[in-house]
């Protein structure tokens, strides 16, 4: 049995408490209308995942919220304009009517109570999803996988496999992944759309982030931040799977022949272009970390790093 | 010779841009031989080129901004198409192109056509709404146009001579940083956006003290139609904001010519503080462009409903809290970069906040609406069209405010449809609505209607169906910037978005025919009173199109509708009131100044581009000439004697008979309220208490303390970019290694003794003594120098100990900061020069004296900022 990952009866996941209220049922439903074009399509609106669900959830909840305001403003706004239009004789004209007091209250109040009700939405769902903490409720241990962006290919590394992969990522069904991000280079922005959060990754620098699957299947994921000329063809399938396929994959990759050495990485780093899917038996140790602090190869033949760049990378690092 | 710059850079092999810029070129050369053979070039040259009138100026801003908004739609058509094939394929564009033309798309689309339109209507209308003859400084006006249409020249010569910028319009670092874009591509979106960022800049200086110190006799703040309002909002911001733009980029642009470390990956730079700096200034931007558009939408509501506009104060509070508010903001940007949990969070609901104002405004535009009697002319189908649009707009920006949503749409096509939603449906509606609404003020003969209503039908329609398939593209996962891609349910949808962008295409031809007919049929569609809209604000009591005067007497204002009950109070009598006593009229002279300064100014940007150093030099020892020379001449205005002003004025008060006479189809009599009646009879409140425009010598130094204001917030980022970068010292010298307080702590007594020295000057100036005037000038300048010659040998004395600017991103920010000081004092010398001999030469004359009250304000502002940097940089150190 699942938890929702906001913790909270109200929102819980697909919950029966929520659903049972008419305004949650009507939210829903509002919901599902406007989804109705997106039917059969795949993207944030179907997660695979409970992150990507709690986010869905948010998105509807305030997307509802709003429309209870936004749509009788845009009716008034046509029937205003229909009913006072200059050739209608029956409407009134008031030609000299320019303050209310309270209505000057009540529009001043309408837009804020909004703001306080979705205001609470962003507190709570900014705290709770905060992409560098465990999900909560899904906290236990977690696959750890390191991610480095490269000019323009994925790269992932195992570290407790000690294997790593191109523009693939296997995941194990119902565990948590802990991804550490960074970059080789120019700024990208990971991004799995069925299973929830992006974050940015940044040369000299670490993002963390907690994503979960929960049903096998491949899902697209991509970088959300444009990185240059490769970037159309930088995106990778997340291959989810059960328990048994993840330990068949980690053991078909160990079984692979080439290695990610450092020599291999300076290759690996030069920028390139739609790159087919790869794994590697085995990795360097302390390569993402060397990534990070500047001290492994560096792309676009920039030459290699003094001692000075490292201090200055350790500094910059976390 | 010639730097970078070879055979090589005209792209040759890439038929389209290559196609597009020869035909674009002979285009040009196909105009200005026309007009050569039609003789015009003199009439051009004195009536627009060098012309200072606000009208011609707000006239030509609009021109450029429609040229580049064709010029932005030709790059967004091909975007649009060439997603809509690039299925499982390359498309038609490579993506070196393709990237090009989003980032010149958005460049364009922001900077020259939402900005340079804002900025051309507020020019044209501004003074008019408030009764006033000119703007603040008339030929600095000039100077902005010209530095914009030089950013637009740079900005397009990249077409034909090398490439844009492939790296967004946002230019993030690293990736516009020269390692991973070394060709000439950032540089030309860099010092094209210098440049007109400076134009802006002045534009900003010139408005804010044009609307608090320029106005007409009893127009109090509260009695300013509120598009003044939101222009005095938007120039605020411009002075606030644009500052922060021209600083970052020039760390980026120290980063690519000198190697600095600002935001590089090595040596401590941080491309994070690029984001942070950039949205400092993005996120006011968007306010400046939609603060306008906000103004010309509750004049247009107002005007068509017949009424004056519901909540006239809510208004002014809500666009003043929007303008503050907008500082607050900028990191939901970047909701994804992983500032934790707690700040998403507060700028999450900061960012909510501006929603509040925001639809206090719909719900006021509203309730204007109520009651009213609605003309359904094109202004107000534009204005209603926004109003829909805008409120969906709104919903979805508010989505982004909640950072979970953010973290699965940022950066996806549900932005691009969400920043379009609100720019298209916003902003440029607001432009239409306002050029349909002034064009007939400002030629003299409105827009033909049908042609309009088309062009509104095929934009409003086309904007549905280009953007609303962007959301659904969005929520499956598309995410911006894709050169192709290979998932099959996003093609349909491409499919659709190409086809609205084509609808779009008929609307701008429908716009241009619009303009063709309505020229062709200008007799039948004369606007014969200079009221065709039955208006309520000071604009509409002129001719149309308004004498170059505007207001042959100032009118004076007892209301908050100042024309609405001058002229209900006609109507009443049947007659306008006598003629007033006509005076004879200063007016400033024209001046090529602007137009010249931009010409060195374009030389300049393409030398820098090109790293062609001489012909930067010679650019910028050009445009400081031109200055000079305006600076020297004798005679600034003419007098337009009270005959011909008498002329004038008779000729516009006949053409208003009819109208007052009730002659004029739609134009009703309403009766006026007893309170009014009792205003009309010339007993002005008060408390309104506004006597006119002030004093030159005010306006001037006003005007001068607002620049200084923003040269304030320029340090501000430099100094902020100081305290982020201190203690990335790269294992180089740290602050405590490096600093000689006691030299630093002389170099300041200098600059001390030398604001002294200028306080003196003003004194001796004071009392008229040219003798003691031009000795303490000769002092602050000695020690000026002194202060410039110990900063000089302490930055070699460094770079000689191997602590140059290139050593660490802690040098570069303090080479920078410190540098920037450097540079002001050097300007401030070389102006020192110039107006001694103008002193001298001339005596003391009040444009001088004006101007020694500028330079004593510009050096001790210079002392205060050195005293800031000294405590800050030098005696704190800052050090771990």
């Amino acid at each position: 049995m699942r938890r929702g990952v906001l913790g909270c009866r109200l929102f819980k996941d697909g919950g029966p408490a929520a659903a049972k209220q008419p305004f949650f049922r009507s939210m829903r439903l509002t919901a599902a209308i406007a989804a109705a074009p997106l039917a059969g399509c795949t993207g944030v609106l179907t997660p695979h995942g409970p992150v990507g669900a709690a986010e869905r959830l948010v998105l509807f909840d305030a997307t509802a919220i709003m429309l209870a305001i936004v749509v009788p403003v845009i009716v008034a706004i046509a029937a205003f304009a229909f009913w006072f239009r200059s050739s209608n004789r029956r409407a009134f004209y008031w030609p000299h009517w320019e303050f209310s007091g309270t209505l000057e209250l009540i529009v001043w109040s309408i837009p804020t109570l909004v703001i306080v009700f979705l205001g609470g939405i962003a507190w709570y769902g900014s705290r709770a999803l905060d992409p560098f903490l465990p999900i909560r409720g899904f906290e236990a241990n977690p696959v750890e996988v390191e991610v480095v962006a490269l000019d323009w290919k994925w790269l992932f590394i195992y570290p407790d496999e000690r294997i790593a992969s191109i523009n693939t990522l296997a995941v194990p069904i119902g565990q948590p992944i802990h991804f550490r991000l960074t970059s080789s280079g120019v700024m990208n922005s990971f991004l799995v759309p069925e299973l929830g959060t992006q974050i940015y990754e940044m040369a000299g620098m670490t993002s963390q982030l907690y994503l979960e699957a929960d049903e096998p299947g491949t899902y697209r994921g991509l970088s959300a931040n444009f990185s240059g000329d490769g970037f159309s063809d930088m995106h990778f399938d997340v291959r989810a799977m059960s328990a048994d396929d993840y330990a068949k994959w980690l053991a078909d990759a160990k079984a692979s022949s080439a290695a990610l050495d450092r020599n291999a990485y300076a290759e690996l780093v030069k920028p390139s272009e739609n790159v087919p899917p790869t794994v590697y038996r085995a990795v360097e140790p302390g390569l993402f970390k060397s990534i990070v602090n500047g001290t492994a190869p560096q792309p676009l033949n920039a030459s290699a790093p003094s001692a000075q760049d490292l201090f200055a990378a350790t500094c910059r690092g976390n | 010779m010639l730097g970078k710059l070879s055979w090589s850079a005209i792209p040759f092999n890439e038929p389209i841009p290559l196609v597009t810029s020869i035909a674009v070129v002979a285009v040009i050369v196909a105009v200005l031989l026309w007009i050569t053979v039609k003789g015009w070039w003199p009439y051009l040259w004195a009536e627009w080129i060098t012309s200072v009138d606000h009208k011609r100026i707000g006239v030509m801003y609009c021109l450029l901004a429609m040229v580049m908004l064709v010029r932005g739609f030709a790059d967004a058509i091909m975007m649009r198409s060439q997603q809509a094939v690039a299925f499982h394929s390359g498309g038609y564009l490579p993506p070196d192109h393709y990237d090009q033309i989003f980032s010149a798309h958005g460049t364009i689309m922001i900077f020259f056509v939402a900005m340079t339109f804002v900025i051309g209507l507020m020019n044209f209308v501004v003074p008019l709404q408030l009764g006033i003859r000119d703007v603040a400084f008339p030929t600095f006006n000039s100077v902005s146009l010209w530095l914009a249409a030089s950013g637009v020249l740079l900005t397009n010569a990249s077409l034909l001579i090398g490439n844009f910028s492939r790296a967004g319009w946002m230019g993030y670092p690293p990736l516009s940083e020269l390692a991973f874009s070394p060709d000439v591509g950032v540089d030309y979106y860099l010092w094209a956006l210098q440049i007109s960022g400076i134009g802006t800049l002045v534009t900003g200086v010139n408005f804010v003290t044009t609307i608090l110190k320029m106005r007409a006799p009893g127009m109090n703040l509260m009695r300013m139609p509120v598009f003044c309002w939101t222009a005095l909002a938007a120039n605020l911001l411009i002075v606030a904001a644009f500052p922060v733009l021209t600083a970052t980029l020039a760390m980026l642009l120290l980063d690519r010519y000198l190697g600095f470390h600002f935001f590089t990956t090595t040596m401590g730079g941080n491309p994070m503080m690029y984001v942070n700096l950039f949205w400092t200034w993005g996120h006011p931007e968007v306010y400046i462009l939609i603060l306008p558009a906000f103004g010309v939408f509750s004049e247009v509501v107002s005007t068509f409903s017949g009424k004056p506009l519901f909540g006239y104060r809510s208004m002014v509070v809500a666009t003043m809290a929007i303008c503050i508010i907008s500082f607050t903001v900028w990191l939901h940007h970047f909701f994804t970069m992983g500032a934790g949990a707690d700040v998403n969070a507060v700028f999450g609901i900061m960012s909510m906040i501006i929603a509040v104002p925001t639809g206090v405004k719909i719900f006021n535009w509203l309730f204007t609406m109520w009651g009213g009697r609605l003309r359904f002319e094109l202004p107000l189908m534009w204005a209603i069209a926004f109003m829909i649009t805008f409120v969906i707009g709104g919903m979805t920006g508010v989505l982004f405010a909640v950072p979970p949503v953010d973290f699965i749409l940022h950066n996806s096509l549900f932005l691009i449809a969400h920043f379009h939603n609100v720019i298209i449906g916003g902003v440029l509606f607001g432009a239409f609505a306002g050029y349909t609404y002034w064009f007939p003020k400002a030629f003299g003969f409105k827009l033909d209607e049908w042609w309009g209503k088309a062009a509104f039908w095929f934009w409003v329609v086309g904007f549905y169906v280009a953007f609303m398939p962007l959301y659904v593209l969005g929520l499956e996962g598309m995410t911006r910037r894709m050169q192709h891609y290979d998932v099959a349910e996003w093609r349909p949808w491409l499919i659709v978005a190409a086809f609205g962008a084509l609808l779009i295409l008929c609307g701008i031809g429908s716009q241009i025919m619009q303009l063709a007919v309505s020229i062709r049929d200008r007799i039948a569609l004369l606007d014969r009173t200079g009221d065709p809209w039955d208006g309520r604000t000071l604009e509409w009591i002129t001719a149309s199109p308004p004498d170059a005067f505007n207001f042959a007497v100032l009118p004076d204002v007892t209301g908050e509708e100042a024309y609405w009950e001058v002229k209900q109070r006609a109507i009443a009598r049947g007659r306008a009131r006598p003629a007033p006593q006509y005076q004879a009229i200063e007016m400033p002279h024209n001046s090529p100044t602007g137009f010249v300064t931009a010409l060195f100014a374009v030389v300049t940007g393409f030398a820098m581009i090109w790293h062609i150093w001489w012909l930067a030099a010679v650019g910028i020892a050009g445009a400081f000439a031109t200055f000079v020379v305006f600076a020297w001449r004798d005679q600034a205005e003419y007098e337009l004697p009270a005959e011909e002003v008498a002329l004038a004025d008779t000729l516009r008060r006949e053409a208003r008979e009819a109208l007052y006479a009730g002659r004029e189809p739609g134009i009703h009599a309403v009766q006026v309220p007893e309170k009014e009646e009792a205003a009309a009879i010339g007993i002005r409140d008060p408390r309104a208490g506004f006597p006119g425009p002030a004093s030159r010598r005010i306006i001037t130094g006003y005007g001068f303390w607002i620049f200084l204001l923003s040269d304030f917030v320029m340090f501000s980022a430099f100094y902020s970019a100081y305290a982020v970068l201190v203690h990335a010292t790269a294992g180089g010298p740290r602050p405590v290694d490096l600093f000689d307080k006691r030299t630093v702590a002389v170099e300041t007594a200098c600059l001390l003794i030398s604001s002294f020295a200028c306080g003196m000057a003003s004194v001796a100036t004071y009392v008229r003594n040219m003798l003691w005037t031009q000795i303490a000038y000769v002092a602050t300048g000695l020690f000026g120098l002194a202060f410039l010659a110990i900063e000089v040998s302490e930055f070699a004395r460094m770079i000689t100990q191997g602590a140059g600017p290139q050593r660490s991103a802690f040098l570069s920010s303090f080479f920078a900061l410190v540098g920037c000081h450097g540079l002001h004092v050097t300007v401030g010398l070389l102006w020192l020069g110039t107006m001694m001999a103008q002193f001298f030469t001339k005596g003391f004359r009040p444009s001088i004296l004006r101007r020694g009250l500028c330079f004593s304000l510009f050096w001790h502002a210079l002392d205060i900022i050195w005293i800031g940097i000294f405590t800050n940089v030098y005696l704190l150190e800052l050090a771990p």
